[in-house]
């Protein structure tokens, strides 16, 4: 038997959850469904597949020749004009035989996908909602269809029933059911803890509506599509079947009867082979381009890349600046003029979008770190504070690219060969990124990933490497580091994760660390120890540290110089003292108020009105001004540059004289 | 691990005495007597009275399940209805041609899957394109189609392997026991292969989007070895199991390709008792066959587990 | 609105009892997890209360179990003076009107195939049986309560903003004019702007309809902010409980005390002062600490002041000023090295940050 019969379990594997695909509205799915039903190859295939439907319906009146006629005169033709396809060994005309050989096997293979659709979606559906013990005795029922090959069963069946295709059809629809059962099942268990499905819990909801209305809609996709290639598969096997000469009647042509009369005539008439080749690839082909192309619409998570790509893109000449609308701001210099250990300068990091343009999500970011100092991107999400950080060890994920200048102890990394770029990083910037417990890789154990880098840049003997692997780990604060060593990656909470994460940044010795968002997934009180962590380990060992945040509170414990980021600018870049006593940007100042840390009870908190603009919609004036109480005309009538408010401190605000003397509305509960 | 592996054997043994279950009373299910369908309609009763009390046939339902049972636990499966030869031994015979098409078929479908499906996934473009058009005009092809294909291409015009027959490894040695399969193990493989490489397309796209990726690249550790260490491993979990699933199917290739290639194994066997309504072979060939999916599914759950330890606690 | 301090009515809106949950683990005999373990609480109309705790205090099973959505495997539930300790999912429609929630994640809390109006429309039907007509009418209500336009109605959840979306649960949640709703971290995925915002609306509600909260955060302060009484959860205890105001001040609990000074505040002085005492109120990091006892205070690994008793013996319900506390040292009965040094403690320890 040949198949694409259901591996739809196949396709829950690995591929993104039901959950994940679910979260689209109906409108865009219906969208994307008529999109694909416009596409030419697609309405090839459905038109191959009407015409296979209808002349097998009318095989009658379309055949010129009965397919049984025999003529003996005129055996194994090619092609000629009264035999379009020529003829058989006994003068059959090849043309009608097809014609006619196709309509059963049609409409058999329907019967399994009927079957096997009554038995696992009601099935697949209780189970998935109930759980428990009914899920068990059901996993144990599809193992038990799973271990039996549906050819061999089927053969069997043909034994005991006198060769009864009805019934052969049935059993075939049980034994592929289990396939249907476990997608529908996985894909009501992801509904069912849906919070939404919860919420319609609370209020009282009925099961079955519940059912009819939450979960059902999620399943009926990839339902729907699944059946197309359910239907295929079946139509294989039971051409498999009729090659057998099982099932079907011996003395009425079939497809793969036909196909089995040419194969005894290979060595002499290969031809007889090629037209219901032909038919039968083409039909089944179709089947699965339109399966495939339709379950191309289902909403899917599908991940962008994080591998680099060997040749890194680089903007054009014309993108590189961003939206232009912003000079590069003047640097604070150095202690002794000698350039900070790590400066970036006009960075503009910008994605292709489909259209084939660029889209700046980093339009022009510029700031410096010194050896020993922490310098926070702070901002709500959406601001450009993560790929901020992502670009400067060139790890932006793909369709991204950078511009303007990152250079780390003097040395210009935008422009450098990914080559070049992977031996910079580890051993001269670092990073420690957000979800601690996703960034390990979950198949290798602690030591053997903390190990393989200490390798890389050190190299030694193993007893060397695994000394030197035990001292990281005891480094960032884990005592029984032999055991910690051992474990693997599910193994570990979320701070030991971190801390591992950190082991792993420090493995090659670097100069600077940066680190996105490495507390914000944690509890407070281990947020609190990855904070001493990285501060202690940055005396010991005088990392420049770079460290996106949304939390103030982070910036006041950690932070020396802060960048406050919003639209993909820096708004704001002043000492952390300075910023947080008395900001000089309105946006700044907003984030300040919305604090409810240090709030006084009872007193609603001051906020900025409104959300971020995505990039698509930056306006090309001031891009806080739709939100900003200050904002007057003159903020909406062009780019506004960044200004030297102060020594270290620059502001990209027009009204920044009056934010100095107080203009602002005082803060409520900040204190000073 | 050791813990797992007896977790899944004892998942297992319940599994096997259902299957062997289902494969007794299947057979039993024959409407009327299994002997008068041996003897054909011109048999008398007195005949297939004798033929049924020769081959047990007269005992109660259950009490011949007790007897079969405890036989196949012992290696026993009966004799044959119709050559009177021990249907273990018939089943046994049969085994090294099925077994050396499935095991190689799989191989070559896991291993050129997993090359396909990383090609298609990290280098996008038109090779993802070439992976996609190739791996659907293999789904779209019935085996027996592609099995003439190639006997005409690579036997006939091209005398390069046999067309038919099979070579004994043991007597016969490797070169002729390979040059025989490969015809029908490509055939075989076809169907399976687009399916694998589908499966190990999206399982590379979505391993490639892991943030253990960006980790690991940001420790120095070079491009290639993430891809080849980490990667790989993480995305090869899903393939396996999928290659589970799909050995049912070639299981049921084999039977096809055995009968076109001529090969003298359990597919043909099967084929020629259905035929001649040899009752006990057809009962132990489905054992025989769901054992080897059962045992093949144990062998990808231990392999999943040696891979990715998550599997381990479930 | 009950004054913080003071205590709550007789018959108060929610009262829970001994509460404990169990979660079954998935495998073979496995031991299960208790989640939650001996929780009482009350709570009065119009009150909010504050429940603050880190991942794995129960604290989202509490309101979980509420709301019929954990198993509850001893102890009670009363809402309104009914018994609702085993309501199943199905029988729920008379609480319904009575308690609502808002979830935290506000992408998953709203079907993204139902456009808003359908999903504020949910309950009302549910609950009160409205038809399509009289229900826009409401539903139109709602959007402008939480300050959402008209329009949204006929748009779809992927239409909207984070904090948007978290309105629309919000405003799903009032639709019933319940006496109770359960905010499951509700504030926690939004940002810092968007926080505000809808803490400022929740807080318009309540002043305008009289709903309680039960408000479930693991981040003190705000919730101190947000609350008139705070319950602080480890591992499935309650360690403290009092009014807010105090408790922000003067954490009595050392668990409270380590929670209260893990959140930095955006003040480069205070938050100097904060990370000293942080360092000073936990003996041990996570990483460093001992599994915690069977018996005993949860919290012992990591406590300065653990004492033998602490690791044998569970601390009793301790009242201490206005507040109740679970800790050894409270108790002067309890056999604790220090026991009844809890004014030293409490005013040694912590400087509060705020005046």
């Amino acid at each position: 038997m040949t198949t694409t019969v259901p591996t739809p379990v196949g396709q829950e594997v690995g591929a993104a959850t039901p959950a994940a695909r679910a979260a689209r509205p109906v409108g865009a799915t219906a969208r994307a469904v008529r999109q694909t039903l416009r596409r030419p190859a697609v309405l090839i295939a459905l038109g191959w597949l009407v015409l296979v439907v209808v002349t097998s319906l009318l095989a009658g009146p379309l055949s010129p020749f009965d397919p049984l006629a025999q003529d003996l005169g005129s055996r194994l033709q090619g092609p000629t004009a009264a035999h379009l396809l020529g003829t058989d060994d006994l003068g059959r005309d090849l043309l009608s035989r097809i014609l006619h050989g196709g309509g059963v096997l049609l409409l058999a293979a329907v019967v399994p996908v009927l079957v096997s659709y009554l038995l696992g979606v009601p099935a697949g559906l209780l189970v998935g909602y109930v759980g428990g013990k009914a899920d068990a005795v059901a996993d144990f029922v599809v193992n038990v269809l799973f271990a039996i090959p549906a050819l061999v069963v089927v053969l069997a069946v043909s034994v005991v029933t006198d060769n009864n295709l009805p019934i052969m059809t049935v059993v075939f629809g049980v034994v592929v059911s289990g396939g249907i059962f476990r997608l529908v099942r996985a894909s009501t268990q992801a509904s069912r803890d849906l919070l939404y499905v919860d919420a319609a819990r609370v209020s009282g909801v009925t099961r079955t509506t519940i059912l009819a209305r939450h979960i059902l809609p999620n399943v009926l996709g990839p339902l729907i599509v699944q059946g197309f290639l359910l239907y295929s598969g079946a139509f294989l096997f039971l051409t498999s079947l009729s090659f057998l000469g099982l099932g079907f009647d011996p003395q009425e042509p079939s497809w793969g009867q036909l196909v089995f009369d040419a194969t005894a005539k290979l060595d002499t008439d290969p031809w007889l082979m090629v037209p219901i080749g032909v038919v039968l690839i083409a039909t089944v082909a179709a089947l699965n381009y339109v399966g495939n192309a339709l379950l191309a619409t289902l909403p899917s998570s599908r991940r962008a890349r994080l591998l680099t790509p060997t040749r890194r893109p680089v903007l054009p000449v014309a993108d590189a600046h961003g939206t232009g609308s912003t000079a590069p701001a003047p640097l604070p210099a150095g202690p002794g003029g000698d350039e900070p250990r790590l400066v970036v300068e006009g960075l503009v990091v910008s994605f292709r979008g489909e259209d084939g343009r660029w889209q700046p999500v980093v339009d022009g970011v510029s700031f410096a770190v010194e050896r020993g100092r922490t310098l926070c991107l702070v901002g709500e999400s959406g601001c450009g504070k993560t790929m901020t950080a992502l670009a400067t060890l060139g790890l932006l994920p793909e369709g991204g690219a950078a511009a303007g200048s990152v250079r780390l102890g003097g040395q210009e990394l935008i422009g450098l060969d990914e080559k070049a770029m992977a031996r910079v990083r580890g051993s001269r910037i670092a990073l420690v990124s957000q979800e601690p417990m996703v960034a390990l890789d979950p198949c290798f154990s602690v030591r053997s990933q903390l190990g393989d880098v200490v390798r890389l840049h050190r190299g030694g003997s193993r007893a060397d490497v695994r000394t030197r692997t035990l001292d990281l780990l005891r480094l960032v604060g884990i005592p029984n580091a032999e055991r910690v060593g051992r474990s693997f990656p599910h193994q570990l909470s979320g701070g030991m994760a971190q801390r591992v994460c950190i082991a792993l940044a420090l493995a090659g010795e670097p100069d600077v660390l940066v680190a996105d968002e490495p507390t914000t997934a944690l509890d407070p009180t281990i947020q609190a120890e990855i904070l001493d962590l990285l501060r202690s380990l940055q005396d010991s060992l005088g990392l420049a540290l770079v460290l996106v945040t949304h939390d103030l509170g982070v910036v006041a414990d950690i932070g020396d110089t802060a960048a406050v980021m919003y639209a993909g600018q820096v708004v704001e870049l002043a000492p952390v003292e300075e910023l947080l006593a008395a900001p000089r940007h309105p946006y700044s100042r907003g984030l300040l108020d919305a604090m409810p840390e240090d709030a006084e009870r009872g007193v609603p908190l001051r906020t900025v009105p409104g959300v971020v603009p995505l990039p698509k919609d930056w306006p090309t004036h001031c891009r806080f001004a739709a939100r900003c109480e200050l904002a007057t005309d003159a903020c909406r009538t062009g780019p506004v540059p960044i200004e030297v408010v102060g020594p270290d401190h620059q502001s990209r605000c027009i009204r920044t004289a009056e934010t100095a003397r107080g203009v602002h509305p005082v803060a409520t509960g900040g204190q000073s | 691990m050791t813990r797992y592996v007896l977790r899944r054997l004892a998942v297992a043994v319940p599994l096997v005495l259902v299957v062997a279950t289902i494969s007794f009373f299947l057979v039993q299910l024959v409407p009327g007597s299994p002997a008068a369908a041996i003897l054909g309609p011109t048999a008398t009763q007195d005949q297939v009275d004798a033929l049924e009390r020769s081959l047990g046939l007269d005992a109660p339902a259950t009490t011949q399940f007790v007897d079969w049972l405890t036989g196949a636990a012992h290696g026993d499966l009966g004799r044959s209805y119709v050559t009177g030869q021990p249907v273990s031994d018939a089943l046994s015979q049969a085994l090294a041609p099925t077994l050396s098409l499935a095991v190689l078929s799989t191989l070559l479908t896991l291993g050129l899957g997993l090359v396909m499906g990383m090609a298609a996934a990290v280098r996008g473009g038109r090779t993802d394109k070439a992976v996609q058009w190739v791996g659907s005009l293999g789904m779209a092809i019935p085996n027996f189609w592609l099995a003439a294909l190639l006997v005409f291409v690579l036997a006939i015009e091209l005398p390069l392997f046999p067309a038919t027959g099979y070579a004994e490894l043991a007597t016969e040695g490797l070169g002729p026991w390979l040059s025989h399969l490969v015809l029908p193990v490509l055939a075989l493989s076809a169907v399976n292969l687009g399916q694998i490489a589908f499966q190990a397309r999206a399982a590379f796209a979505d391993a490639l989007g892991r943030d253990y990726v960006r980790t690991l690249q940001a420790t120095g550790t070079p491009r290639r070895r993430v891809l080849f260490k980490h990667v790989l491993r993480n995305a090869s979990v899903p393939v396996v199991t999928v290659t589970g699933l799909t050995f049912i199917f070639t299981l049921g290739g084999v039977v096809i390709l055995e009968l076109i290639f001529n090969l003298p194994g359990l597919g043909n066997l099967m084929l020629r008792s259905v035929q001649t309504n040899d009752f006990s072979v057809v009962q132990g060939g489905v054992l025989y066959f769901s054992l080897a999916v059962i045992l093949v599914n144990l062998v990808v759950d231990v392999a999943t587990a040696s891979l990715d330890p998550r599997v381990r606690v479930r | 609105m009950t004054v913080p301090g003071t205590t709550s009515p007789s018959s108060p809106l929610l009262r829970i009892a001994d509460l404990h949950v169990d979660y079954k683990l998935p495998g073979w005999r496995t031991t299960p997890l208790r989640a939650v373990d001996g929780v009482d609480l009350t709570l009065a109309e119009g009150e909010t209360l504050g429940v603050v705790g880190e991942s794995g205090s129960g604290k989202s099973t509490i309101g979980r179990a509420l709301l019929g959505l954990a198993p509850v495997t001893s102890g009670s539930i009363e809402l309104a003076g009914h018994d609702i300790t085993h309501t199943k999912a199905g029988d729920r429609k008379h609480i319904a009107s009575d308690l609502q929630v808002v979830f935290q994640d506000p992408y998953g809390s709203l079907n993204p195939s139902r456009t808003v109006g359908k999903t504020l429309a949910e309950p009302l039907e549910a609950v009160a049986g409205a038809d399509g007509s009289t229900a826009l009418a409401e539903i139109r209500g709602l959007l402008s309560k939480v300050r959402l336009p008209d329009d949204a109605v006929d748009r779809y959840p992927n239409a909207f903003s984070g904090g948007q979306r978290q309105r629309i649960a919000i405003a799903r949640a009032m639709a019933v004019n319940p006496k109770l709703i359960v905010c499951d971290e509700a504030i926690s995925a939004l940002d810092v702007v968007t926080q505000a915002q809808v803490l400022n609306l929740l807080r318009d509600l309540q002043r305008d309809t009289g709903v309680a909260f039960l408000f479930i955060a693991h981040n003190l302060p705000v919730v101190s902010y947000f609350s008139d009484r705070v319950l602080v959860l480890y591992r499935g205890r309650v360690m403290e409980s009092g009014p807010a105001a105090t408790i922000h001040a003067r954490p009595a609990h050392p668990y409270s005390q380590a929670l209260r000074a893990a959140v930095p505040v955006p003040d480069v002085a205070a938050q100097r002062v904060l990370r000293r005492q942080r360092q000073a109120v936990v003996r041990a990091t996570t990483a460093q600490a001992r599994p915690a006892p069977e018996q005993g205070c949860p919290f012992a690994p990591r406590c300065p002041h653990a004492a033998e008793v602490c690791w044998t013996t569970r601390p009793a319900d301790t009242p201490f000023e206005d507040r109740v506390v679970a800790c050894h040292v409270f108790d002067a009965a309890s056999g604790h090295p220090q026991a009844g040094g809890a004014p030293d403690l409490v005013a040694g320890e912590l400087a509060p940050t705020a005046p």
